[in-house]
């Protein structure tokens, strides 16, 4: 259980953004980013907290726990994978992007080139 | 690459794709990011001499079955600005994705600062658009990692998932926006994860 956590409003974003005020880059910045001067401004965004195990886990494969803010982070997903825990040491795992409210979970796998053999 | 979805409770694969990157010549760390016809983007920053050569950032997208690249367009970051980044591929908003620089070390600010830089013309390179200060310290790198995550005003948030030497004895979640010019805390929090956990796995903050 979360023993402290605190939500700070930062509302000087809206006014920057409609009052079209660039606040650091360029003006090329503001023509890569026409919605900071004409959308409205919305509120930072407040991440899920996930972890990808790779080891010492009880399902023996890889698994996901997530974490979502509500008054603290709190647990809202433990699942298994079909990923091996052996595969950890081949790549990195990345949670991604929301497909029906869950994260994908993406694996790069770059294997350790060959030793030449004598 | 492979990608597992969530259903029925578990998670499973749903894509196994190879790509052009090859095996054996230093890269790392990929990166995925953005989606494009529904798969996500592969990323990759180079930057194997960063002291005397730009950082070149290398795109893949899912073509065909496999993972093919689109672009590799180089970076304007500079060594004595950034002595040692942290780079990272972020959001989509001009064509190719946003590289975001995390300076941890000798800032002129004196604390931790960020860069982000855009591709603002096709086949062009990239060009910087964000210098921001925060209200990190650079010593609480020791302490967690640095994440950029969503976007809420056009710039990426910024986060700070903190595994060692917390108050509250269990993992910590910081996180900053960006409001007129430099990076501001909205969010401390404590989470139901132990510090002890990160030995058994990797921490990240899922954007929005």
């Amino acid at each position: 259980m979360s023993l402290f956590w605190r939500l700070t409003a930062v509302t000087s974003i809206g006014l920057i953004a409609a009052a079209g005020v660039v606040v650091s880059g360029s003006d090329a910045m503001a023509a890569a980013r026409p919605h900071l001067r004409t959308a409205a401004a919305a509120s930072p965004a407040i991440p899920q907290l996930g972890f990808v195990q790779t080891a010492n886990t009880a399902s023996g494969t890889v698994e996901v726990h997530i974490d979502t803010f509500s008054n603290g982070f709190h647990r809202v997903r433990n699942a298994t994978t079909d990923f091996s825990l052996a595969d950890a040491a081949n790549g990195t795992f990345q949670l991604f992007g929301n497909v029906n409210g869950e994260p994908e979970l993406g694996f790069i796998k770059v294997p350790r080139p060959r030793v030449a053999e004598c | 690459m492979q990608l597992d979805a969530f259903s029925n409770g578990s998670y499973h694969r749903v894509l196994n794709a190879a790509t052009d990157f090859a095996v054996g010549t230093g890269l790392g760390p990929f990166q995925l990011f953005g989606s494009v016809n529904g798969e996500p983007e592969l990323g990759f920053v180079l930057s194997p001499d960063f002291q005397h050569f730009p950082a070149e950032v290398f795109v893949d997208d899912f073509i065909s079955g496999s993972y093919q690249r689109t672009s590799s367009p180089f970076s304007d970051l500079r060594p004595d600005e950034v002595p040692t980044p942290i780079f990272q591929l972020f959001g989509r908003d001009s064509g190719e994705p946003e590289l975001g620089s995390i300076n941890t070390a000798n800032t002129a600010s004196g604390t931790v600062e960020l860069h982000a830089d855009a591709v603002l013309s096709a086949g062009g390179g990239y060009t910087r658009i964000l210098n921001a200060t925060s209200d990190f310290s650079p010593a609480d790198r020791a302490n967690g990692t640095f994440q950029l995550f969503g976007s809420a005003n056009g710039d990426p948030e910024f986060g700070f998932i903190k595994t060692a030497n917390t108050g509250t004895h269990t993992v910590e979640v910081h996180a900053d926006a960006i409001t007129n010019g430099s990076y501001q805390r909205f969010l401390d929090s404590g989470s139901d994860f132990s510090p002890a956990d990160a030995a058994n796995g990797s921490f990240q903050l899922i954007g929005n």
